[in-house]
């Protein structure tokens, strides 16, 4: 019963968390829009640059393209993950939160059902990436089961972000900070990453710092289901350490939750 | 009757050395209709937030319908209905929806929430506008949705903190009158604040006064004026039978429940408890000795007075305060849209 009882509360707070998502339309066009833009813009742009034998060799792709769709997946995530505390700070002002506070809706599940939202959201552009791609001419070596698992590493990797931004948000009462927040951590976090440049291609130091980047563990399985096939050594190495992190974050996230105070 | 609420030295403390509610004790009885009044920043929300386990109490410590509200958090949850000052409505969101999520944050199977949502929509009156987006609703409506959505699961205890801040005369009236069905009809307990005299007045069974988070004074709004000494008659005697005031006052003072007998030139002023029942009385003595009069008063000691002699500032200053206060809350909210 009380099993039944948790998973209903998620269930809930996720519904409610979804069905703001849905009537968003303008938020929607935008994340739908955002994606096309990079790849037609960056993908296009650089197409120059990027066409010729040594930066291929770099990219150890067959296009730029490709080297990118699997690094605008991992920043769209990233976006709609960081996003989730915004949601935290807006019931918490507009006094939505302290309702449910008040009701027997348990507070471990109000964090969960707000990150399972994010998770939904970022699938669902993530798909809306992966179209994209594949009509730009990115073909999927793995296909349909590789597809299948980019949004297993997608889910998890916007857990993580969303239980950060969570944890981030529970003692922010206004907007303004928390964008700045955001923002200070969203810029370095994604130029430090492997997902908008080859790693053979930076200096020693960023390479470092590259290797460590949370982001890179998402985005160099994608990278491989894409790009190359089924390395089950790189995708079951990031598929564990990416479990690991999600773990511990959302205990995180629900720690913070718990501990803030109305 | 038995006590649902008790409150044992309660307190307070935020960071910053803020004392908000400084070790009050107080009880409400079942079914009754027990009132906070206060000025802006007495400690009013921040009592209602502790007994709804919003708030961690710094010390001290209250039952709610018998749990106790550290221990049993979960359980205390499930005897009261919350509507907190602000109007927390869900306004991206239907009326209905409001409803819904609200009676499955406490697990009411679907049928069960359709068919009470159904009730509670009615006694509202809002049925006509359930399916539309509460972002269209008035201030008025809002709340009114708000408070059906303290009721959902049927609690024994509703909190209604400021439930007719902001809002027009008619529908306070509205309000109040929802809130004495519920008490009447239902037997639910209400624990309501306010900074209305007038509604503490009609509207509460008891009231305690707060300032600066300590409960100043606790009692029927009867009890409470009569602390002030009663009501007070003032007869004005035509110039003419100024000769006649003595024998009449010594007339007077045979009347039983007469505290005080005072005179100044024409004017004589009798405080009494039971003003409305002696006025006849004295009427009575009056026309028999005829004496004319010029002038017949009775002030019975507002509520205001009350506060007045209390805290030693008058409520009526503090109002435009808090209307410009909730205003620009409302209006910060406006911005998000
Ligand atoms: N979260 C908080 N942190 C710090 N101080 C607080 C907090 N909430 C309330 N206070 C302070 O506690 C005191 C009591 O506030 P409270 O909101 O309980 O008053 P109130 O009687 O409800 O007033 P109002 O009529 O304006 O709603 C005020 O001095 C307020 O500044
Ligand atoms: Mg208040």
């Amino acid at each position: 019963m009380k099993v039944n009882y948790f998973i209903s509360d998620i269930f809930y707070v996720c519904l409610r968390d979804l069905k703001h998502y849905l009537k968003q339309r303008v938020r929607i066009m935008a994340t739908l829009i955002q994606p096309i833009i990079w790849l037609v813009l960056i993908g296009n742009l650089m197409s120059g640059l990027t066409a010729n034998p040594l930066t291929l060799k770099f990219l150890d792709a067959p296009s730029y393209l490709d080297f990118m769709a699997p690094g605008v997946m991992v920043m769209t995530t990233l976006f709609t993950g960081l996003f989730a505390g915004v949601r935290v700070v807006w019931d918490r002002r507009l006094e939505i939160l302290q309702k449910m506070l008040s009701t027997p809706l348990s507070r471990t599940a109000i964090p969960l059902g707000k990150i399972a939202a994010a998770v939904v959201q970022g699938n669902i552009q993530v798909i809306i990436v992966l179209l994209t791609a594949l009509m730009l001419g990115v073909t999927f070596k793995t296909g349909l089961a590789g597809i299948m698992v980019i949004l297993i590493f997608i889910s998890l990797f916007c857990s993580i972000m969303a239980s950060i931004s969570i944890a981030l948000s529970v003692n922010i009462r206004n907007m303004e900070t928390f964008f700045a927040l955001m923002n200070f951590i969203t810029m370095p976090l994604m130029l430090t990453s492997k997902a908008m440049f080859p790693v053979e291609a930076m200096p020693g130091w960023l390479k470092f710092i590259a290797e460590w980047n949370p982001i890179s563990y998402a985005v160099i399985p994608l990278r491989t289901l894409v790009t190359k096939g089924w390395d089950w050594t790189v995708i079951w190495q990031s598929l564990i350490i990416l479990c690991f992190f999600a773990l511990c974050f959302l205990a995180g996230a629900v720690f913070f939750f718990k501990r803030a105070r109305a | 009757m038995k006590n649902i609420i008790e409150v044992k030295s309660l307190s307070k403390i935020f960071p910053g050395k803020i004392t908000a509610v400084n070790k009050i004790s107080f009880s409400v009885k079942q079914g009754e209709i027990f009132g906070f009044l206060g000025p802006n920043g007495a400690g009013k929300s921040t009592t209602i937030m502790m007994l709804t386990t919003l708030h961690l109490p710094s010390s001290g410590t209250a039952f709610v319908s018998g749990y106790e509200i550290k221990k049993s958090p979960r359980s205390v949850r499930m005897q009261f209905g919350y509507v907190s000052q602000d109007l927390a409505v869900d306004d991206r969101l239907t009326g209905y929806e409001n409803l819904f999520l609200q009676a499955k944050y406490y697990h009411i199977p679907n049928q069960t929430a359709r068919e009470r949502i159904k009730i509670l929509l009615n006694l509202v009156e809002l049925e006509k506008r359930a399916k539309d987006l509460v972002e269209t609703y008035s201030g008025g409506m809002r709340k009114r949705l708000d408070i059906a959505c303290g009721l959902i699961h049927r609690p024994k205890i509703l909190f209604l903190d400021e439930p007719t801040l902001g809002l027009d005369i008619h529908t306070r009236r509205q309000i109040w009158q929802y809130i004495t069905d519920l008490r009447e009809k239902q037997g639910i307990t209400i624990f309501l604040t306010t900074h209305y005299m007038d509604e503490a007045d009609s509207l509460c069974d008891r009231i305690a006064i707060i300032d600066h988070g300590v409960i100043k004074v606790l009692g029927t709004p009867q009890e409470l004026k009569s602390r002030l000494g009663g009501d007070i008659i003032t007869l004005d005697i035509a110039l003419t039978h100024v000769a006649k005031i003595p024998r009449l006052i010594k007339l007077l003072k045979t009347l039983t429940n007469i505290k005080q007998i005072k005179t100044a030139k024409t004017k004589i002023t009798i405080v009494t408890l039971h003003a409305e029942s002696m006025m006849a009385d004295i009427l009575k003595i009056i026309q028999k000795n005829s004496i004319p009069l010029e002038m017949v008063m009775l002030k019975t000691p507002s509520l205001d007075d009350v506060f007045l002699n209390f805290t030693g500032r008058s409520l009526r200053d503090e109002a435009g305060n808090r209307e410009q206060a909730h205003k620009a809350r409302r209006m910060l909210r406006r911005i998000r849209s």
